[in-house]
């Protein structure tokens, strides 16, 4: 049995307990007090907040996004885009000449340093171009038509075509070109956890999941940044990221929900953008299903969902209605194709000339946390119900339901399109080139006459004559809809007033505007 | 000496509960409908990549061969490869377990402040005004989802009046008490609920006690009875219902992770669902039971650190 | 009182009594009463649902998204797509009160007949039930039930299952150690000693005796699965979009809770209702109990 004094030793441990809790209490407000002052940013530092998380800093790898776009800060290519996404400005090379009736390509280099001090040299562009190419089910595809690449000297690269290809600058200003040292071939994949850098900022400290720092690179040849360092946070969570915002904890923020966006500028200090983009949302019909391989379903679909309706409720009216599969405004877009109106009689009438008089089941795959995604599938659902098609919506995490819908086992999925290059090739042969590589925009459907016009199209130099073919190219797939063209979004971005020169071009990159930014204190 | 036997019979006792663990957390990957292949495979599906994938789960023997196998590689700490990662589902789990405990032990200690006072003066001033507050506030709180609560503490101490930060694990050990202040609330309050009532009762037993009102003829203070005798059984019964209810603290960090975005087990648990990463599912509810099962222990041996008597049992 | 009080005293002191033990009684059965009425009150009103509004809870209306409480036509306003939210937690509420039903009532039945039979026939039986309980009792509760919808995939039917699989564990435990209690008392043993049949024995003697405590407990996992199907349709894996289920409502307002904290905190309070109405009742039955049948 307890004696005095052992109740004694128990109490003690009580107490003892007790201070603990009083110091953690302690610690907590102190926090909160060190957290206050360390709010008062510097005037060098960018923070910017993400949605998704990083998957790879490997360009010749990247499939999000948000990735790319963080690539192009740490990479540079031979050629880039401007701000507004028109035209394309030197990099890595200070001067090109096209030969032999576009078949040749010389490209000069400027004297730039990696990074870690190496100059960057024709060889390390050959193998960065070569590399990225060779990749299986990566972007190889759109340099099809390069015999050859080579290095003559370590200031040139000449690029050798077996066919005139009209894209090929653009699409050398893509991420995946991006160059890297050749010497990190030896270094496989964990090059990439902390990267030799050829653009103008470099991987400090990299957490795919929560966070990125990025520091000027010494050896950038450009006139030097105010900003010199970038903090880049993964925040998921669309609430947590607005809050960040608006507690003045970061600077920026990527896809501010479009319900709030009102409510931001309202706020003195912050102001929310709507960047022109490149985007497209769409609705993949995948043909293995058999519904869709009838036009006259896909009609009805069409006429079937109010692309209004999305709009407002899924964008809160920050988008447009789209009727051409590219992106709105881009290079040989085509305004005369006007959004399908909803139009309940009509798609009652393709369904019923279809085999599916009384509609069908199908499933519609989403991606979780897309919150004008989630959104945009609930109306469809709604509306199609009206046609006796009953939608069944699956969530999956964003590449989980990216796999599934590109199988080739998928029914309706959810997805969008940004350009990543200023040329219309890409989505062209993406959307509308069954051999493109996927299988027009994953649905399997197969129009020869598309096909041969993609083609013809990427290797007529002369304009006018290009712009025909891609009018053609666009009203083919109108008229088809091998998937559903719902509406043009804009890139949501919110900023802190106290940010000048943050500025994304439609292309999504930010990288140029950052080397033009101020960051005020604030 | 009785009590090292006490220990060593405890630490023995586990070891069956751990094995049952393996064979429960074994079956649930067989509880996948259809073809684990398929699943796995999703659009690379081939019948010869299924049946290697078949033969490298081991789903071609006999049942008590592939759980021999399980076991096998569970000793060696491989939990098998994350189908989303790509890497070994141990090291995934790994980087995520700190988050979870900080999150645990802080909503433990937050806990302990909340519900031992409120159930000791509840007992003391029993059927007044705090009593019965008390008792409505917990009718309530027991009711409420910790999601929902969670949310309203972020609008509430988050947004309106921004005292902490509304979501994330923070960085160093301050940034983690401050970043985890809010979740850890949250579960502490949610497991106020029940641990108060039980408090209380078992103050109100040990004033009841015979040699209380021995030690009151006595003349020993209130105070000296309050501390010496009250609170040292009650605290006996505190160890014995946080143990117990352990349980309930740690599936609470699940949806709690969610809520405020803390990259821990809890987050990985659900994200996991979401990409149907079945070694890491199964590789996580393993290793929560496993916690589950070291907490029950500790809580015996500090019950009977506290409480001689039931060592000697 | 005194024997020599006089009989107008006792009569007084009587009537005294007798209102003492109403108010006793309202007391006793204040809990039992207040929590039946709003648990009635709720079902009646989820089952009326039509009745009580026009609405669907799936009608989208792009022209009245985000009203907030008290705009005209909308008591509790709209959601995103401009869904009337009390039409949708009148709905949604017909499926959390299914969980509650639905999923305790299983258990119940399934976990107390495992706990009679486990508690009656003792030996070995009692050892390896015992042990399976236990095991289960070292997962936590939420982890496990989360694990097994992720193998079956999410969906409401598959949590169902889930939570049958896992929680008749404490049904088991309960009604096992009060059997090997009743089990001993004399009117057991005598039956036994007539000879009737072992189910009868368990059905007409001890079942009878275990039971309350059974009940009561219910209450408690009611208000726990009512939680655990939240929490699961929160987490998107139990309720498939666009079911007003209370929990994905939850779940959905979180998106909004900058500008419309409506939406979040409707089915939350009603969460809380249905939870506090389930206490009361158990409560109740604990009272009723405790101061003797």
């Amino acid at each position: 049995m307890a004696t005095p004094r052992t109740s004694a030793r128990r109490l003690t441990r009580l107490a003892g307990a007790l201070a603990c809790l009083a110091l953690l209490g302690a610690g907590a407000a102190a926090a909160a007090t060190l957290r206050g002052a360390r709010s008062h940013a510097n005037l060098d530092t960018f923070v910017l907040a993400n949605a998704v998380k990083i998957d790879t800093l490997d360009p010749a790898q990247n499939s999000v996004n948000e990735s790319i776009w963080l690539d192009q800060n740490i990479y540079s290519r031979l050629l880039q885009p401007n701000a507004t996404g028109t035209k394309l400005l030197p990099d890595l090379a200070t001067s090109w000449k096209i030969t032999n009736g576009g078949k040749t390509y010389t490209f000069h280099l400027r004297a730039a340093k990696f990074s870690d001090g190496t100059p960057v040299t024709a060889k390390d562009v050959v193998y960065s171009i070569e590399r990225a190419k060779a990749l299986k089910g990566g972007w190889g595809f759109l340099l099809d038509a390069v015999k050859s690449i080579t290095a003559p000297n370590p200031r040139t690269v000449v690029i050798k075509l077996s066919r005139p290809h009209a894209p090929l600058l653009a699409d050398l200003a893509m991420y995946a070109y991006s160059v890297i040292p050749a010497s990190s071939k030896s270094k496989g994949a964990a090059f990439f956890n902390k990267p030799v850098s050829s653009g103008p900022y470099m991987v400090t400290s990299l957490n795919k999941d929560s966070e990125l720092d990025l520091s000027l690179n010494p050896y950038w040849y450009g006139k030097k940044p105010s900003i010199k360092h970038i903090k880049v946070l993964i925040v998921p969570n669309d609430n947590t990221r607005v809050l960040l915002l608006q507690s003045k904890k970061v600077d920026a923020i990527e896809n501010p929900p479009g319900n709030l966006i009102d409510q931001i500028n309202k706020y003195p200090d912050l102001k929310a953008d709507l960047f022109p983009s490149t985007r497209v949302d769409f609705i993949q019909l995948d043909e293995h299903f058999a519904p869709f391989k009838d036009r006259n379903v896909r009609m009805a679909l069409n006429y079937g969902i109010d692309r209004n309706a999305i709009v407002k409720l899924a964008f809160s009216g920050h988008a447009i209605p789209a009727g051409s599969f590219m992106p709105y405004k881009m290079l040989y877009w085509d305004p005369k194709l006007k959004p399908y109106p909803y139009d309940l009689a009509k798609a009652k009438a393709y369904l019923a000339k279809s085999k599916y008089p009384h509609g069908f089941k199908c499933f519609l795959i989403e991606v979780a946390n897309d919150v004008s995604g989630n959104a945009t599938a609930v109306v469809i659902k709604s509306e199609l119900a009206k046609l006796g098609i009953s939608v069944d919506i699956r969530t999956y995490e964003l590449l989980t339901a990216y796999a599934k819908e590109d199988g080739g086992h998928s029914e309706m999925g959810q997805r969008y399109w940004t350009n990543d290059i200023i040329d219309p090739d890409e989505v062209a042969t993406f959307a509308a080139d069954s051999n493109g590589g996927a299988h027009a925009f994953n649905t399997y459907w197969v129009n020869k006459k598309a096909n041969a016009l993609v083609e013809k199209a990427r290797g007529e130099l002369n304009p006018k004559k290009r712009q025909q073919m891609y009018y053609e190219i666009q009203k083919i797939l109108y008229q088809q809809s091998p998937f559903l063209v719902l509406d043009y979004s804009p890139y949501r971005y919110a900023q802190g007033r106290w940010v000048h020169g943050f500025h994304v071009n439609p292309l999504g990159a930010y990288n140029l505007s950052l080397l033009n930014m101020t960051v005020a204190s604030h | 000496m009785s009590r090292l036997v006490f220990v060593g019979r405890r630490v023995l006792q586990a070891i069956p509960v751990l094995f049952g663990i393996t064979v429960i957390t074994f079956f649930l990957i067989r509880l996948i409908p259809g073809d684990p292949a398929l699943q796995i495979l999703g659009q690379h599906y081939t019948a010869a990549a299924a049946k290697q994938v078949r033969h490298a789960l081991g789903l071609d023997r006999p049942l008590w061969s592939q759980y021999l196998l399980f076991l096998t590689h569970l000793l060696h700490g491989n939990l098998g490869e994350s189908l989303f990662f790509k890497q070994p589902a141990r090291q995934v789990i790994e980087q995520r377990l700190a988050p979870t405990l900080f999150l645990v032990g802080y909503a433990a200690v937050l806990a302990a402040a909340i519900s031992i006072p409120t159930g000791v003066v509840s007992a003391l001033r029993r059927g007044r005004l705090f009593d019965q507050t008390a008792r409505v506030v917990t009718l309530v709180g027991f009711a409420m989802p910790g999601f929902w609560l969670g949310i309203m503490l972020i609008l509430l101490f988050a947004i309106k009046v921004p005292l902490f930060p509304v979501s994330g694990y923070g960085a160093g050990f301050v940034g983690h008490l401050d970043h985890l202040f809010l979740p850890a609330l949250t579960i502490a309050l949610g497991f106020s609920t029940i641990v108060v009532r039980t408090l209380r009762a078992s103050v109100l037993a040990a004033y009841a006690a015979d040699y209380v009102d021995t030690a009151r003829i006595k003349g020993i203070s209130r105070v000296a009875i309050l501390l010496r005798h009250v609170l040292r059984n009650a605290i006996v019964s505190v160890v014995v219902v946080f143990g117990i209810n352990l349980a309930f603290l740690i599936g609470g960090t699940v949806i709690i992770e969610n809520v405020f975005a803390i990259p821990g087990l809890g987050s990985l648990l659900v994200d996991s669902v979401s990409t149907r990463d079945y070694p890491v599912v199964q590789g996580v509810t393993l290793l929560f039971a496993v916690l589950v099962v070291a907490i029950n222990l500790v809580t015996d041996l500090v019950h009977a650190s506290l409480d001689p008597r039931v060592a000697a049992r | 009182m005194s024997s020599l009080a006089s009989p107008s005293e006792l009569l007084f002191d009587r009537l005294q009594a007798r209102s003492r033990r109403r108010g006793r009684h309202l007391r006793r059965y204040g809990s039992l009463i207040a929590g039946a009425t709003i648990l009635s009150v709720v079902i009646v009103a989820c089952l009326a649902a039509p009745l009580l509004t026009h609405y669907n809870p799936d009608t989208l209306d792009p022209l009245h998204p985000l009203a907030g409480p008290f705009t005209p036509g909308h008591l509790l306003g709209t959601d995103e797509y401009g869904r009337d939210i009390l039409a949708r937690i009148l709905y949604g509420g017909r499926i959390d009160l299914l969980i509650a039903f639905g999923a305790t009532g299983v258990t119940l039945v399934a976990g107390t007949a495992i706990g009679l039979v486990s508690g009656y026939f003792g030996g070995l039986i009692d050892t390896i039930i015992m042990r399976i309980v236990d095991l289960f009792f070292a997962f936590p509760f939420f982890v496990l039930v989360i694990a097994i919808v992720a193998m079956l995939g999410p969906s409401i039917f598959n949590m169902f299952v889930a939570i049958w699989l896992t929680s008749w564990i404490s049904y088991a435990r309960i009604t096992r150690g009060h059997t090997t209690v009743v089990k001993n008392r004399e009117y057991v043993l005598a039956a036994k000693a007539l000879g009737y049949r072992h189910l009868r024995v368990m059905l007409r003697h001890i079942l009878p005796n275990v039971v309350s405590f059974v009940l009561i407990y219910a209450m408690v996992d009611a208000v726990g699965n009512v939680l655990l199907g939240a929490a699961l349709g929160f987490l998107g894996l139990g309720a498939k979009v666009p079911s007003p289920e209370w929990g994905a409502m939850i779940s959905d307002g979180q998106n909004y809770i900058l500008s419309s904290w409506w939406l979040s905190t409707f089915p939350g309070l009603a969460i809380v209702i249905v939870g506090v109405g389930f206490s009361l009742l158990g409560d109740g039955l604990a009272d009723l109990l405790r101061t003797g049948d």
